[in-house]
Formats: C-alpha cells, structure tokens, sequence
C-alpha cells in the first residue's frame, strides 16, 4: 500500500478531553499536550505503524457551530477532510467524567458524519478515574444511545488500548458503517445529551468536590493573589537563575568546538568565516534555547497542572480594564520566551477584538530573543552590586525593571487601541472552563520543552544563520577583514545621523539596523564591529569593550528602552501576516512601534543627560 | 425589579436558568445553551473571587467561569 492511500482517521473532542494525549499514545509523535482548554491551535497528524494508518489531531472543540478561531479551523478542516477517500472514519474522544459536555459534540459529530456517509467511533477517556472513585459508567446505553461502537479507555493509563486498537482498526477498514440518521437542533442536542448521561454517566458532582477544595484557595482574596505572585516570582527567577549553569553548557560546548573546528582550516578566509560567522554568530543563538527549555518548562507546568486556567481567571478583570482578557494572559506570558508561540495560542480567545489586541500587544513582552541585548547593556551600563546578603542585585533588578517596562507599554498600547481604533470591533463572552487539577505528566513535560525549543532552533535558526553569514561578508569584504574599510562600514557611515541624536555612532547603528531581521544578531554585530573575535562567546569581554569604547549610560539606556520596544523580528511578522490574512496591521506595527521605539530612546537620553547636568 | 441573573448567584447558591437577556447575540446565546446553560437547568455558583474577577458556576457537571458582563445577560429563576 502506498503513502497515499493509507486510510485516515480523525482525532476529535471537547478541550481537556485527553485527545492529545490518546493521539501520541497512538502515533508516538511528539506534540503538544496540555491541561488548557484551546492548546492545540494547529492540526497535528500522526502514523500508527501498528495499525497501519494515519491519525489527524484536532483542536478541542466544544461544538460545530464556531466560536473561537480555535473551533473556526477545526470546523473548516473536518468539512474539508471528510471530502477526502483517504478519511475512513472519525474518533469522538469523550471525558468521562463529564459526560453531558462531551456528548453534545459526540452527537453533533454523528450528525455530520452521517450525513457525509462515515463511520464514527466513540472513545470513553479517563476511565481511569471512574475507576478510582469506585463508579461505573453503562456503555451499553451510551452505545445505543449514540448508534455507533463506544470503547472505554484511559489515555493516561493505556487501559483499555488492546479494545481501541481493534475499533480502530474496524474503522479504517470499509468493514463500519455510518451511525443511523439523527435529527435536531441545538437544544434538541443538548437535550438529547443529557438525557444520554443521567441514563449511563455518573451522577452528582463527586470528582468536582476536590477540585472546589482547591479552588477555595486558589481562587480566594488572600491566597489566590499570594499563590498568585509566588508564581509569577519562580517562573522569572527560574528564567535567569536555573537556564544560567545550562546556558553556560551551551556556550562551554560551542566554544570547545570552535576551538577544535578553526584550527582544521588553516588561517585565511574560510578559517575566518568559519570561526567568526558560524561559531560566533551562529553559536549565540543557540546559547539561548536552555532558557527557552526552562521557560517552556514550568510553563508546561502550569499548563497541564490546571493552574494555568485559574492564573487566566485572576488575571481577567485587571486585563479587561486595558482591553484584552484573562485568556490574553497565556499568550503575554508565553511571549516572554517567544512571540510566535504566543501569536499562536491567541487563538483560543473568543472575541476578535481582544484577540487582534493580545497579538498586537505579545511583541513587546521581553522575549528570550532580548536578553543577550538586555544582558550585554546592563553588564557595561550597571554595577554588579548586591543587597540583602546578595539575595538582590542590582544587574537583576534592571532586567526586572526592563520586563516591567515591556509589560507596562504593552498594557498603554492596548488601553489605547482599545478606546480609539478599535472601538466598534466586536466583542464576545468571556467563558472560561476550569479543568480539574491533575498531577503533571514529568516525563510528557520535559518532552514537550525540548520540542518547543527544537522548534525555536529549527525555525529561527536559518534566518540567524543567513544574518550572520551576510552580516560577516559585509565586514570582511573587500579588504579582507580590515573592518573600517568595509561595506558594514560604509553602510553605517550612511546611517549615522540617524542615531547621532541617541549618542550612538555608526558601529551600533550597524547593530541596530541588522537587528532587525533578528534581535539576538545585535551582540555578535556589535562584537564584530568592536572588533572582538568570538564576541558572543566572550560576553564579559564584550561589555567590558563597550564600557571602554566611552558608551555613556544615557546612551545605553535609550537602547535599552528602544530594544525592549521596537518590532525586530522577521518571524513574527511572518505569523502576523498569517494569523491576520494580510501584510496591513504587520507592516503597521512595524512602523508604529520603530517610531514609538525611537522617540523613547530620545526621550530617555534626553532625560538623563539633563538629570546629568 | 430586574429578574436576578448568573452575577447575582452567592457562593453555594443553586438555581434555574430562565432566560437570555435579548441583547445577547444568537451566536452567543447559541455557546452558552451547548455549554450547559439550557433553560430550566441547574447552575450553582462555586465560588465569587475578590476584585469583580469572572464567578465560577457548575453545569452539567462542569466548571466554568464567566465574567460579569456576560453572567448578567443570563436570567434566572431561584430555588427557595
């Protein structure tokens, strides 16, 4: 059988119905799972060799009638998918432990595939904790209820997988046939499904009762805002403190090997583009994925603990008064380690408006992209004092000032858009499901961090690759590394007056301008530009050429503040585009947030040089 | 007097919904229905968090939250 025709089946559910999981468990890929209601914001697809057939996972959705953009997608999609020969069949993932919920969908889907003449199987999920609180569920009358085969099973657990392997393979084979006829609107549905689970499904609120508990501190005036902070504390310090030892590993490694590496080449042009364009431009880039892995990591955490969604619920009213909502909160803090993930996962808000202001407002959270800019300037601009018995720093607490900043501009801007621009954009509810907290998976954690910062190599990687080899050749030629005579020269020469008014000259005009096809290229350009080789590898060496080459700390302060708000970044531009449908709003906020960037650092210097005087 | 609505609900508090208030968008009234929120179903309010954050209501089995904006278009009958 060829790659062509191998049958597919399609992966659907309500969010936090464990569908996600059940897909690696069948497929073994590595993909997203998470505890947050709208987490797969793309559709993922699978192959189960085993069973010798395809799987599509679906984003969660609540019904076929779209809300969100979430649902818009996977609606769009299934109609398109179920057009195809290759798609035998579906697979509606129920949770068990809400039954009436799942089944709403799990009729509307019987719906559609009836009328589109395929064969649907319904997947009990979570059978594990039926089992737990000692209850039962009747499948029979599930099963006849639905028209179509229901097998019980626990993603978590496997339980129950030798059945589902079976039934799907039944499925996929021209064996099944498509469920009887089912008429009816939505409270006819919805009728239908609660009717289904009093019959078969469990009765009363026994697996909420712990989740209350919880919540009654979680959510409470005191505790929820202490937990609240506490959190928000171990999530930054975890980003500085704990990617430190691994971010050194990195540098250790891309160090050792530029060390092993440049000899082979003797001494000349390609041992020089070796050592300086790949090692030290290339090889700064990658020292910052351990920061992404930590970031991704407890967020990860959050997720899949359940906490995440209660975070989203404290968070609304404050967000609501600038225009975005409590959803907005996990793409902002997702945006603290990479913009376009969090441009992603804006998805899953309901209302336009509030969705077009969270992706407007995700680009001047501090990204991980920012740091080796924030990190260079703030180790030649301020001394490296402590206070408290060295539990507080001062270089710390201007990087927490600086995260402050991005989060402080983009709540101004939103506020902003919100009561002009944006005025009569509509509006939608704000409903938010609280999933029941559950014990992280370690393990699916751990491999979900390292996916997403493969990803974050693998995307951005080329783009930084491309930058450095252009930025190394536009140094080095035509005179063979004579710097000062080079086009980077002349280019920045050009572009000089530009920066003059910040007291910046035309070596970090240089850094600036080519920093905006990627933030992170600014250290190893301006390391060039100082004439430093292997600047990014040597960033101490780095800051302490900065501070000797007369960089005042009015200056170093407006690049600070121009960094943390100007849109350098080629790849977030190239989501919003895809996100929005058009080049208009990216091109936009390109040019509005440069110029706002810009008349900032004016702003700054100026202020200072005149506190200065 | 304004029929009471989902905002209204105390911690604890049980009762039926009525009715959408008619400014609610059909797309809108159509989410809440397929969420649970049907008329003549029960919903219970779990908890009321400080500084006018989302209430937090159980249906059918399940927890949601919902803002003040939107609770307040949904109408409803309380059990004595």
């Amino acid at each position: 059988m060829s790659a062509v025709d191998t049958p597919t089946l399609l992966l659907l559910g309500n969010p936090n119905s464990g569908k996600t999981l059940l897909f690696n468990r069948l497929t073994g890929l590595r993909q997203k799972v998470a505890n947050f209601p709208g987490v797969t914001v793309e559709l993922a697809t699978g192959s189960s060799s085993e069973l010798g057939l395809d799987l599509v996972d679906f984003p969660g959705i609540y019904s076929l009638n779209p809300l969100t953009r979430d649902e818009e997608v996977a609606v769009q999609s299934l109609q398109k998918h179920l057009q195809s020969s290759k798609v035998r069949g579906v697979v509606c993932v129920l949770d068990v432990t809400r039954l009436e919920r799942s089944l709403f969908l799990a009729l509307q889907l019987r719906q559609e595939c009836t009328r589109t003449n395929r064969p649907i199987l319904f997947v009990l999920n979570m059978m594990d904790q039926i089992i737990a609180h000692k209850v039962q569920v009747n499948t029979k009358i599930l099963q006849a209820g639905l028209g179509a085969p229901v097998v019980e099973v626990s993603a978590k657990t496997r339980k129950g997988f030798q059945d589902l392997n079976e039934s799907l393979t039944k499925l996929a084979s021209h064996d099944s046939q498509a469920a009887p006829a089912l008429s009816g609107d939505t409270n006819h549905l919805k009728a239908l499904a609660k009717d289904l689970a009093n019959k078969a499904g469990l009765k009363g609120d026994l697996l909420l009762r712990s989740q209350y508990r919880i919540d009654r501190v979680a959510l409470s005036s005191f505790w929820g805002l202490v937990i609240f902070c506490f959190t928000m504390i171990f999530l930054f310090q975890a980003i500085f403190s704990w990617s430190a030892p691994l971010m050194d590993g990195v540098e250790s490694i891309v160090m050792s090997l530029a060390e092993l590496v440049v000899p082979l080449f003797g001494k000349g042009v390609t041992a020089d583009f070796v050592r300086d364009a790949i090692f030290g431009g290339f090889g700064s880039f990658l020292v910052f994925a351990p920061q992404i892995f930590v970031l991704t990591l407890i967020i990860g955490f959050l997720e899949d603990s359940g906490y995440l969604a209660r975070a989203a619920l404290i968070c609304h009213r404050p967000l609501s008064f600038f225009g975005l909502s409590g959803k907005s909160f996990v793409p902002l803090l997702t945006g603290h380690a990479c913009a376009i993930p969090a441009i992603f996962s804006s998805r899953n808000i309901e209302s336009p408006k509030k969705r077009l202001l969270t992706m407007i407002t995700v680009p001047l959270m501090s990204c991980s992209a920012r740091l080796p800019v924030y990190g260079l300037l703030i180790a030649a601009l301020i001394p490296a004092h402590t206070y408290l018995g060295g539990l507080v720093g001062l270089q710390g607490l201007s990087f927490f000032a600086l995260y402050l900043f991005g989060i402080v501009t983009a709540l101004v801007v939103s506020g902003v858009l919100k009561g002009t621009l944006l005025k009569k954009t509509s509006d939608a509810p704000f409903i938010l499901e609280l999933p029941p907290y559950r014990l992280p998976n370690l393990l699916a954690i751990l491999r979900k961090s390292w996916d997403r910062s493969l990803t974050f190599v693998t995307q951005a990687g080329p783009t930084i690759f491309v930058v450095a080899v252009v930025i190394w050749a536009l140094g080095y030629f035509p005179n063979n590394g004579e710097l000062d005579q080079s086009y980077l020269a002349s280019i920045g020469q050009w572009i000089e007056p530009v920066f003059k008014p910040l007291g910046l000259d035309w070596k970090f005009g240089v850094a600036i301008l080519m920093s905006f096809l990627a933030r992170e290229v600014f250290v190893g350009t301006l390391g060039t530009m100082l004439g430093i080789a292997g600047a990014d590898e040597d960033f101490h060496g780095l800051a302490e050429q900065l501070h000797a080459s007369g960089l005042t700390l009015a200056s170093g302060l407006a690049l600070l503040v121009f960094y943390a708000i100007a849109m350098q970044c080629v790849a977030t531009l190239a989501v919003l585009r895809k996100e929005l449908g058009s080049w208009k709003i990216p091109s936009l906020l390109f040019v509005s947030y440069s110029l706002l960037a810009y008349l900032a650092a004016f702003s700054v210097y100026t202020i200072v040089n005149w506190l200065a005087l | 007097m304004a029929a009471p609505n989902l905002w209204n609900l105390r911690e604890n508090q049980k009762a039926l919904v009525k009715d959408f208030c008619p400014s609610l968008l059909t797309q809108h009234r159509n989410r809440f229905i397929e969420l649970g929120f049907r008329q003549g179903e029960s919903v219970k309010c779990i908890k009321t968090p400080p500084f006018g954050a989302p209430h937090v209501f159980e249906v059918s089995n399940t927890v949601f939250s919902i803002s003040r904006e939107d609770a307040s278009k949904i109408f409803l009958l309380i059990e004595q």
